[in-house]
C-alpha cells in the first residue's frame, strides 16, 4: 500500500466515520410502524418448555411400562371377573379357566362349582345358553351350589370329563403365607375343608379365595397360555399349582409347572460412542464422543453418567444481527441421565433424559465480529438432553447401540446464536456389561 | 433508555433512534446507491436494532453495536441484489493520488456523493475497508469472497474515485503537470 493510498483512505475515513446525514421525518414512524408487526424478542420463559419435555418424557415411559409390563394375574382376573359379575353375561361360550381346550358346545349343560349340575334341587335350565351363562358366585342363598357333589357327578360323567378339564382355577396364591399349604392352593369357597368361608361379595370373595374366572371367549385355551396367565409376578423358585379339578381330586398328578419370573438383579456397563452431529442451523460437521457408566437399579430404571466432548463448527453465525468468523465450540461435558429400559425379544430400548453439566466450554477461532460489542459467544451451558438407545447384546457381555437424540442448550443469558441451541445427532457405539 | 426501550415504550425508542439514526443514516448512505435505498436500509436496521437490543450486554459501545447491525444489514440489502466482484489483477505501479489538503476541503456530503457513485461491489470493499477498518480476510468471509478479490475490488475504487476527482476537475493532481 502506497503512502498516498493511505492518506487518500485516511480523508474519507475522518470524514465520514462521524458524519452525521439528515432523516426524514416520517421514518421514525415506518419503524415503529414495522416493529409493532414483528414479534419482539423478549426472554422467553424457558422454563416451561423443559418442564413441558420433561413431563411429556415421564408420561411416555409411565405409558411404556403400563403397556409393556405383563399384569398381575390375579387383578386382571380380579377385574374380568367384577365386569363379568356386574354385567351377568349371557355368553353361550363362557367358561371357567379350569383346564385347556375349547369348550365344547355340543355337550350338555355341565356342572361346576360356578354352574350347577341339573339336580332336583337345582333344577337344569331349559337353555343352555342361559344355563352356561348364569353363573353365579356361591351365595348364602345358594348354599346347594356346593362344588364336591357337583364335581363328584361331573366327573362320573364321561362326557362332561373334557368341559371339566376345560375349566381352569385361576388360584394366586402368591402373597398368602400359607401358600405352600395344599388346603390354601385349593379353593377355599368350594373346599369342604373350609365350610367357614363367607362369600360376601364377589370382589372380597376373590380376594380371599381362589378365583374361579369367567373369560369372555370363542378362542381355545391352551395349557400354556394358562400358565402364562396364572403365574405369579414374581416368585424365587419354580413350583406347580395342581389344577383344581386335580386338587379337588385329591389328585396332584399332572400339575401345571409355572415359570416364575426371574427376580431383579442390579446390573452395571459402560458405553463408548462417537456421534456425528446435526445441529439445527449454521453447523458445520460436528462431532460427539464419550464414555458412560450406567447403574441399572431396577428392571426398568437406571442412572448415567460419564464424560463427553462435544465439537460444534460454526462457519458464521448471526449473533445480535452480527455475522461471526468461522469458530468452533469446544466443550467437555458430564451427563446426569435417568433411563427407562424395556426388552424386546432381541433388542432393549432405553428412553434416557436428563442435563449434561458442562464442566469446560470455551470458543476456538476467530470470533472478531463481536470483540468490544457487548455480545459474548459461548456455549458455557447446561444440555437438555433426550435420547432413545436401541441395544443390540451380542453375547452376554458386549453390546453395540444406536441412540438417536436431541440436545437443546439451556440458556444461562450468555449466549445468543437460538439458531445452534437445539442439536440433534446418532450415537453409535458399543457397550460393556460389568 | 436501553431498558425502557426494552419494556416497549415508544418514547425512549424514539429517542434513541433520533440519537443515532443521523450517524447510521450516513453509514446507509455510503452503501447505497440512493437516498430510497438508505432509508429502506435504516429502517430495517433499527427494527432489528430494537428487536435484538435485550442481546446488548452494556459491555460495549451502543454506537458500535448499532452501527454494526445498520453495516449488516446494508450487506444483507446489497447480496440481495447479487453484487458482481470481478478479480484484476493487482497493479504495483503507483496511482495518482489528489493533493490531501485539497481532498480534505471538500464535504462530507461530496465525498458521499463520489462514494455512491461507485459500482456496489467497490463501493462495499472500500466503505468496509477504508472506513469501518476490516481487513481483506473479514471482508473476504463477510461478503464470501476471496481476499485477492478483495484487495483488487478496492484498487478499482480508489482508482475511480480519484479518475471522478480528476476528470471533475475539482482537485489539482499533484502528478499532473
Amino acid at each position: 500500500m502506497h503512502h498516498n493510498d493511505n492518506e487518500f483512505d485516511r480523508v474519507f475515513s475522518d470524514r465520514l466515520r462521524n458524519h452525521s446525514s439528515p432523516v426524514r421525518g416520517d421514518l421514525w414512524r415506518r419503524i415503529h410502524t414495522g416493529l409493532g408487526t414483528s414479534a419482539p424478542r423478549l426472554h422467553p420463559f424457558r422454563f416451561w418448555r423443559y418442564l413441558g419435555a420433561g413431563a411429556a418424557t415421564v408420561s411416555v415411559a409411565l405409558a411404556a411400562q403400563l403397556i409393556l409390563t405383563p399384569k398381575h394375574p390375579a387383578k386382571s382376573a380380579l377385574n374380568h371377573y367384577s365386569k363379568i359379575s356386574a354385567s351377568t353375561s349371557r355368553h353361550s361360550d363362557s367358561i371357567a379357566l379350569n383346564g385347556s381346550p375349547t369348550p365344547d358346545r355340543k355337550q350338555p349343560p355341565v356342572s361346576s362349582p360356578v354352574n350347577p349340575a341339573p339336580s332336583p334341587d337345582n333344577p337344569a335350565p331349559e337353555n343352555h345358553d342361559s344355563a352356561v351363562a348364569k353363573t353365579e358366585s356361591p351365595t348364602p342363598a345358594n348354599p346347594e351350589a356346593s362344588p364336591p357333589s357337583n364335581l363328584a357327578a361331573t366327573r362320573d360323567n364321561p362326557a362332561n370329563h373334557t368341559n371339566l378339564a376345560n375349566r381352569i382355577n385361576l388360584a394366586n396364591h402368591t402373597n398368602h403365607p400359607n401358600r405352600n399349604h395344599p388346603a390354601i392352593l385349593t379353593p377355599t369357597r368350594d373346599n369342604p375343608a373350609n365350610p367357614g368361608s363367607k362369600p360376601a361379595t364377589p370382589s372380597a370373595n376373590l380376594e380371599s379365595n381362589p378365583i374361579v374366572v369367567q373369560r369372555h371367549t370363542h378362542q381355545p385355551v391352551s395349557l400354556p397360555e394358562v400358565a402364562r396367565l396364572a403365574a405369579p409376578p414374581v416368585v424365587n423358585a419354580r413350583r406347580t399349582i395342581p389344577t383344581r379339578a386335580q386338587t379337588l381330586a385329591g389328585k396332584s398328578k399332572s400339575p401345571i409347572t409355572l415359570h416364575p419370573r426371574a427376580p431383579f438383579h442390579p446390573f452395571k456397563y459402560i458405553s463408548v460412542y462417537g456421534s456425528p452431529d446435526f445441529p439445527n442451523k449454521d453447523f458445520n460437521f460436528s462431532w460427539t464422543a464419550g464414555a458412560r457408566f450406567t447403574y441399572q437399579f431396577a428392571r426398568h430404571w437406571s442412572i448415567t453418567t460419564g464424560v463427553q466432548y462435544e465439537q460444534l463448527n460454526v462457519p458464521t453465525a448471526d449473533v445480535g444481527g452480527l455475522p461471526t468468523t468461522p469458530f468452533h465450540f469446544s466443550n467437555l461435558s458430564i451427563p446426569l441421565l435417568a433411563g427407562y429400559r424395556t426388552s424386546f425379544s432381541r433388542y432393549n430400548l432405553t428412553v434416557t433424559s436428563g442435563i449434561f453439566i458442562h464442566a469446560l466450554a470455551k470458543v476456538v477461532g476467530s470470533n472478531t465480529y463481536n470483540e468490544g460489542l457487548g455480545v459474548p459467544v459461548d456455549r458455557n451451558t447446561n444440555t437438555f438432553a433426550l435420547g432413545f438407545d436401541l441395544e443390540r447384546p451380542i453375547n452376554n457381555r458386549w453390546a453395540v447401540f444406536i441412540q438417536p437424540y436431541l440436545r437443546e442448550e439451556i440458556f444461562n443469558g450468555e449466549i445468543y446464536i437460538p439458531a445452534q441451541s437445539i442439536t440433534n445427532g446418532i450415537l453409535l457405539g458399543g457397550r460393556y456389561h460389568l | 433508555m436501553i431498558e425502557d426501550c426494552l419494556k416497549g415504550n415508544a418514547r425512549s425508542q424514539r429517542r434513541l433512534f433520533q440519537r443515532f439514526a443521523g450517524k447510521m443514516m450516513t453509514v446507509c448512505r455510503r452503501y447505497a446507491c440512493d437516498q430510497t435505498e438508505a432509508e429502506d436500509m435504516l429502517q430495517d436496521a433499527f427494527i432489528k436494532v430494537f428487536t435484538h437490543l435485550d442481546q446488548y450486554r452494556f459491555e460495549g459501545s451502543l454506537e458500535g453495536w448499532i452501527r454494526r447491525i445498520v453495516v449488516h444489514c446494508a450487506l444483507k440489502a446489497l447480496q440481495k441484489k447479487r453484487i458482481r466482484f470481478t478479480d484484476l489483477a493487482l497493479e504495483t505501479e503507483a496511482l495518482p493520488s489528489p493533493d490531501a489538503g485539497a481532498l480534505s476541503a471538500m464535504s462530507a456530503a461530496e465525498l458521499l456523493k463520489l462514494i455512491s457513485a461507485l459500482p456496489d461491489g467497490y463501493r462495499v470493499v472500500f466503505n468496509l475497508y477504508v472506513i469501518e477498518g476490516y481487513d481483506h480476510n473479514e471482508i473476504a468471509a463477510l461478503l464470501d469472497i476471496s481476499p485477492a478479490t478483495s484487495r483488487s475490488q478496492l484498487l478499482k475504487a480508489r482508482r475511480a474515485l480519484r479518475d471522478q476527482i480528476i476528470e471533475n476537475k475539482r482537485l489539482p493532481n499533484q502528478y499532473a503537470s
